[in-house]
């Protein structure tokens, strides 16, 4: 009797041992994979450094002076002529190199005398000594400025440009009053297609008058963009 | 009086002999049969396999935001991901996923600073196989913004009686609809514009293939 109900108790707690083993299997699959590749898969941006500046021009009461003279004007200090520099620096890992322009911005409508128009002529040079890697053409033409705003310059830094620590000349801007358009005259007669500065008869000078200051004013903004890409545009210095 | 003490002594040891016999008999039946089935009951484990394999790797450099249409048509070494995965199954199936993961930092010591999850874009495809089913997460199919990681990039089911495997492409790149240059121009700052070009410099992305499977 008492070899019976061991029994049963012994088959009784293999039977509950053999749920709880198959209750608790059917929690748990019975096969599981996990795997993380070894190789990482990476995208990183590169380099474009690109800087730009631009002299100011800043001539008041400035007469009109042949082109011949304007063009030999080196600095800005000369009175009639003005005269301001446009440089970069620039580097970049992308083989598309930096594409940047030179534009004239903000041009105002300069003033009339007898319904003609006075503007400045402006000229633009581009350097001699660009910086290996790099290269400026300009397609404008001496003469006024058109509309408000003008391209003045394109130029491009290569990948492989040689290394600028500082920013480098690249164009030359003038403008003056061509003397063959606004002419000074010795006297007191007017001339077609010209217009006098300004004659004291009394003193024999030439001197500004109002309303030739008046007339003279004229402005514009030198702007400088970095297009990377063909369509995309990066911050430049504006004078 | 001896006669008593005789019938004590014989009933008990016919009373012994009787447990005796009682005990034993628990062991023995007076009766036995024994019979050997002539067909076997059998249980046996079925074959299971299940792999990963990882192929080739993305590798962009100097790399530029271009548009949706363009991250899913690049081709090429260094421009793609492959891998494969291989399986098959006796009986019943191997659920699989396959999820992006971060990557490791950039070996390029100039390359500190992680890209936004917001401006990589991700896709994968794969052709058809019997067997190896494939559902790709809605929208990484035509290319779409991580978001964050990790990924799952879309679940699958091994099927296949014998082994069978399925090829995978994965597509990475920084895609332009949200990662905008501050225009010169216009000079603002536009809303969804994430970055400017001086934040855009010397930043990388990494992530890593992760495949579970169970059955």
């Amino acid at each position: 009797m008492n070899n019976n109900s061991s029994k049963q108790v012994l088959l009784s707690v293999i039977g509950v041992a053999i749920l709880v083993v198959a209750v608790v299997g059917v929690s748990f699959a019975f096969f599981s994979y996990s795997v993380t590749g070894e190789e990482a898969n990476t995208v990183q941006t590169g380099t474009i450094v690109f800087t730009g500046s631009s002299t100011r021009m800043n001539v008041t009461n400035a007469f009109p002076v042949a082109a011949a003279t304007a063009d030999v004007v080196e600095d800005d200090t000369n009175p009639n002529v003005g005269y301001a520099t446009v440089s970069v620096k620039g580097n970049t890992t992308y083989d598309s190199g930096i594409d940047f322009n030179v534009r004239a911005t903000n041009i105002s409508a300069g003033g009339t005398y007898d319904g003609k128009a006075i503007k400045p002529t402006v000229t633009v040079d581009v350097s001699t000594s660009l910086p290996e890697g790099v290269t400026v053409t300009s397609d404008h033409t001496d003469g006024a400025l058109s509309g408000t705003a003008e391209v003045l310059a394109a130029g491009k830094i290569s990948k492989n440009a040689a290394e600028m620590t500082t920013e480098v000349p690249v164009l030359t801007i003038r403008a003056f009053y061509d003397i063959t358009k606004y002419h000074i005259s010795d006297t007191p007669e007017t001339i077609t297609n010209m217009l006098p500065a300004g004659w004291d008869a009394t003193n024999g000078v030439i001197v500004p008058t109002d309303t030739w200051n008046t007339l003279s004013a004229y402005s514009f903004k030198i702007e400088i963009n970095a297009v990377e890409g063909g369509s995309a545009r990066l911050p430049g210095d504006v004078a | 009086m001896e006669n008593n003490v005789k019938k004590g002594t014989i009933l008990s040891v016919i009373g012994v002999i009787l447990v005796i016999l009682i005990v034993v008999s628990v062991s023995y039946a007076f009766f036995s049969y024994t019979k050997t089935g002539e067909t076997s009951n059998q249980i046996s484990t079925g074959e299971i396999s299940f792999k990963f394999i990882d192929g080739n790797e993305i590798n962009l450099t100097n790399a530029f935001p271009i548009s949706t249409a363009e991250g899913v048509a690049l081709t090429g070494e260094n421009n793609v991901c492959t891998f494969v995965i291989k399986g098959n199954i006796a009986k019943g199936d191997i659920d699989y996923t396959i999820t992006a993961v971060e990557g490791d930092s950039s070996s390029d010591p100039t390359k500190t600073k992680r890209f936004y999850d917001e401006g990589i874009f991700m896709y994968i495809e794969s052709d058809e196989v019997e067997g190896v089913s494939f559902t790709p997460t809605e929208g990484y199919d035509e290319g779409k913004a991580i978001g964050s990681l990790p990924l799952v990039l879309g679940t699958g089911t091994v099927s296949a009686r014998t082994e069978t495997s399925r090829t995978f492409t994965v597509k990475m790149w920084i895609d332009d609809s949200v990662v905008k240059i501050k225009d010169r121009e216009e000079n603002t700052d536009t809303t969804d514009s994430i970055y400017t070009s001086g934040e855009y410099m010397s930043l990388y992305y990494s992530i890593k293939i992760k495949v579970e499977a169970n059955a």
